[in-house]
């Protein structure tokens, strides 16, 4: 099924943690070449950043094809769905020839027609759901939505893009919102879709595959994880800035006792998640479990009724940052394992996001705190970029 | 083929030391196991989110606590923020300086938004500088650009050069500079001397990590103003200078190996090129062939570009 041999996926692995022990000085460059040549394959790679532009402009190229042949041909409703189809297979048929006997390997071409193969099977179904079948609103979207969760789980088991199970859980999460009406039952509904996820991958993880393998499945898992966090969590849509859409705002009409239960959830599944982090040493799902427990402690004032105030963002901070030291002092000296020093620093893609982002978050929270008075007014100014102007 | 069946070749026939090779098994099998970058993460989260805290509570109770309790208390904020850095932190380096302890440059960054809010506030409350209210911006962004190269600190280095963003930007406000003309000239200003700071921190060695910094701001700012400038009535000189650019940055790219760069040629090249090009262009047939052979010629090079440059971890 794997287009990939495993083996050559773990020696690809192996040669990147060598890169790596190289820039921090570890090993020198003979031996780097050493294990290079032992880890040799095949296998076609480039940069993360090449692989990225790639995707798109492969993605570009596909999108465009198909719509000038549509506008070329003129097919009408009829043939329009036939020749989504045809193009869904061709471009299929480009990322198997790509990811097969060119051996491109995460190489954003092969990925961008896998992925475009989909999407344009997923518009043939919609327009043969819709005109062959005669199926029209929540019928369609639940057929869709279905085939949608197969085919990005079909193309994960043959290309192992691991963003593309995500999608497929994605996909699968949105059936309850399709299907049910009361919000209990969406969310009761989603909670078995994520446990029976977990479930699967969390027998897959057990089976001590190769440390590839293992990686894919313990990330698959920590986004289960915290896909169930999101799940049992009645109060996600009264945070705030960020805009929860619709679906996931908790409705009138929860008994008192799945509410209370949902809430208890909120802090036992994380911390759960957390515990078992901590004991198998998964870096996926220690973040999972960190951020499932942040965002209890977000949701936890509106579960109880408490009232926001401004500083509660502050309060926040303070404690994950009180955390954060007595941390770094007790792992200083390693503890069980666990430490706080930087053992390996990652490469450089010339990407400064954090440094940048916390600079125009600073900037802009200065500027929007003052209160509009006279020529003060810094309103808008935020992103401390040329738009540092009133009312822009 | 296993990591520790080459690491017992090399160690038998002589190329790596046995001691060398238990330790990166060790490594590999992540013995210990590093838990910086989630402490790091956490420790950047805590301090984004004081910082929200305490901009929302300096606006909502604004009229409550009094102008000297607020400024006082950001102040003292600030002035212990300082003394704390200098107090633990080591000396000046024209290098990186290896912070004491993980939360140090977040200590100070708190502090600089800490300044950047009374800053605000004494502005808004005393008007301080007049007419000339702006200019509070330009001394915050000296403060934090000093404190940024003292302790070696990029998140307060970024800070900084918001505020001068900022700066700059009210400044063409204040002449009634209204047009876009005027902000895309900031851009290119802003951006040129954000580039210029890169060039040198290079060339002086004096904290060169900090190029990138300087990097990410020079590419959007001229890119970008040079991209707006593509859509106007007379494109052709913009567009030249977006091109020369576009090819500076990819060459940047090229020669230091940091493709992120190669992102921003390629996107706003690309978005030049297609706005020149498709702006008399009516017929959708023509625009659907313009892009399928657009996106062949950039995917081609970029295929060029892959062959020779293979990933690393």
């Amino acid at each position: 099924m794997r287009i990939y041999e495993q083996e050559d996926e773990e020696k690809l692995r192996l040669c990147m943690q060598a890169a790596a022990w190289r820039r921090n000085g570890l090993i020198t460059e003979p031996q780097f070449r050493e294990i290079e040549t032992s880890t040799r394959t095949d296998l076609k790679r480039t940069t993360l950043m090449l692989r990225l532009l790639l995707f798109v402009f492969a993605g570009l190229l596909t999108a465009a094809t198909v719509a000038f042949v549509l506008w070329l041909l003129d097919l009408g409703d009829g043939g329009n769905y036939v020749w989504l189809a045809v193009s869904s297979a061709l471009a299929y048929a480009a990322a198997e020839r790509l990811a097969g006997p060119l051996r491109f390997y995460r190489h954003g071409a092969e990925e961008a027609f896998a992925a475009g193969a989909l999407v344009l099977a997923l518009l043939a179904a919609g327009h043969y759901i819709r005109h062959g079948l005669g199926l029209y609103g929540s019928e369609k979207e639940l057929l869709l939505e279905i085939l949608a969760a197969a085919g990005c789980f079909a193309l994960y088991a043959r290309f192992r893009h691991l963003y593309l199970a995500l999608a497929g859980v994605l996909a699968l999460a949105y059936l309850p919102f399709t299907y049910f009406d009361e919000v209990i039952w969406q969310r009761a509904f989603l909670a078995v879709i994520f446990i029976s996820g977990l479930l699967l991958t969390w027998r897959e993880e057990r089976v001590e595959p190769p440390v590839l393998l293992r990686e894919e499945a313990s990330f698959l898992f920590a986004f289960l994880l915290f896909g169930l966090c999101l799940a049992v969590n009645l109060r996600l849509g009264d945070l705030r800035p960020w805009d929860i859409p619709h679906i996931l705002k908790a409705r009138a009409g929860v008994p008192a006792a799945a509410y209370w239960l949902s809430y208890v959830l909120t802090f036992l599944i994380p911390l759960a998640g957390l515990a078992a982090g901590i004991r198998t040493r998964r870096r996926a799902l220690l973040a999972a479990s960190a951020a499932g427990i942040i965002l209890a402690l977000c949701t936890n004032k509106d579960y109880l009724g408490f009232r926001h105030f401004p500083w509660d963002p502050a309060v926040l901070g303070a404690l994950l940052i009180g955390i954060s030291i007595a941390l770094e002092r007790r792992l200083k000296a390693e503890w069980k394992g666990y430490t706080s020093r930087q053992l390996l620093s990652p490469a450089s893609h010339g990407l400064e996001a954090a440094a940048v982002a916390a600079g125009a978050a600073g900037i802009s929270h200065a500027a929007n705190a003052a209160p509009g008075e006279g020529g003060a007014n810094f309103g808008g100014g935020s992103s401390g970029g040329g738009g540092s102007s009133r009312g822009f | 083929m296993t990591l520790d069946s080459i690491l017992d070749r090399m160690t038998g026939s002589g190329t790596m030391s046995p001691l060398l090779a238990e330790s990166l098994k060790g490594l590999e099998a992540e013995r210990p196991f590093s838990v910086h970058r989630e402490l790091q993460a956490l420790l950047y989260l805590g301090a984004i989110l004081i910082a929200a805290g305490l901009a929302a509570t300096v606006k909502a109770y604004f009229d409550l606590l009094g102008p000297w309790t607020v400024l006082g208390g950001l102040v003292a904020v600030f002035a212990g923020s300082v003394a704390f850095c200098f107090k633990r932190g080591g000396g000046f380096g024209r290098g990186a300086v290896r912070p004491p302890t993980l939360v140090f440059d977040y200590v100070l960054y708190l502090g600089c938004v800490a300044w950047g809010l009374a800053a605000a506030y004494a502005e808004t409350r005393f008007h301080l500088f007049g007419g000339a209210w702006k200019t509070h911006f330009l001394i915050s962004s000296a403060l934090f650009a000093a404190l940024a190269y003292r302790f070696d600190n990029r998140l307060v280095l970024s800070l900084g050069l918001c505020s001068l963003a900022a700066w700059f930007g009210l400044q063409l406000q204040g002449l009634h500079l209204w047009s876009s003309e005027s902000y895309r000239f900031f851009g290119l200003v802003f951006g040129t001397l954000a580039a210029l700071a890169a060039y040198l921190s290079v060339r002086t060695e004096l904290k060169s990590h900090f190029q990138d910094v300087y990097g990410n701001f020079a590419g959007h700012f001229v890119l970008a103003s040079l991209l707006s400038g593509t859509a106007t009535r007379d494109p052709y000189l913009y567009f030249a200078g977006l091109l020369a650019a576009c090819g500076l940055t990819a060459a940047h790219a090229v020669r230091s190996r940091k493709f992120f760069y190669m992102v921003y040629a390629v996107f706003y090249g690309y978005l030049g090129v297609c706005s020149v090009l498709l702006r008399n262009m009516r017929e959708i047939g023509f625009i659907l062939l313009y892009f399928i052979v657009s996106s062949l010629c950039v995917g081609a090079g970029l295929f060029y570009l892959a062959r020779r440059f293979k990933e690393e971890a």
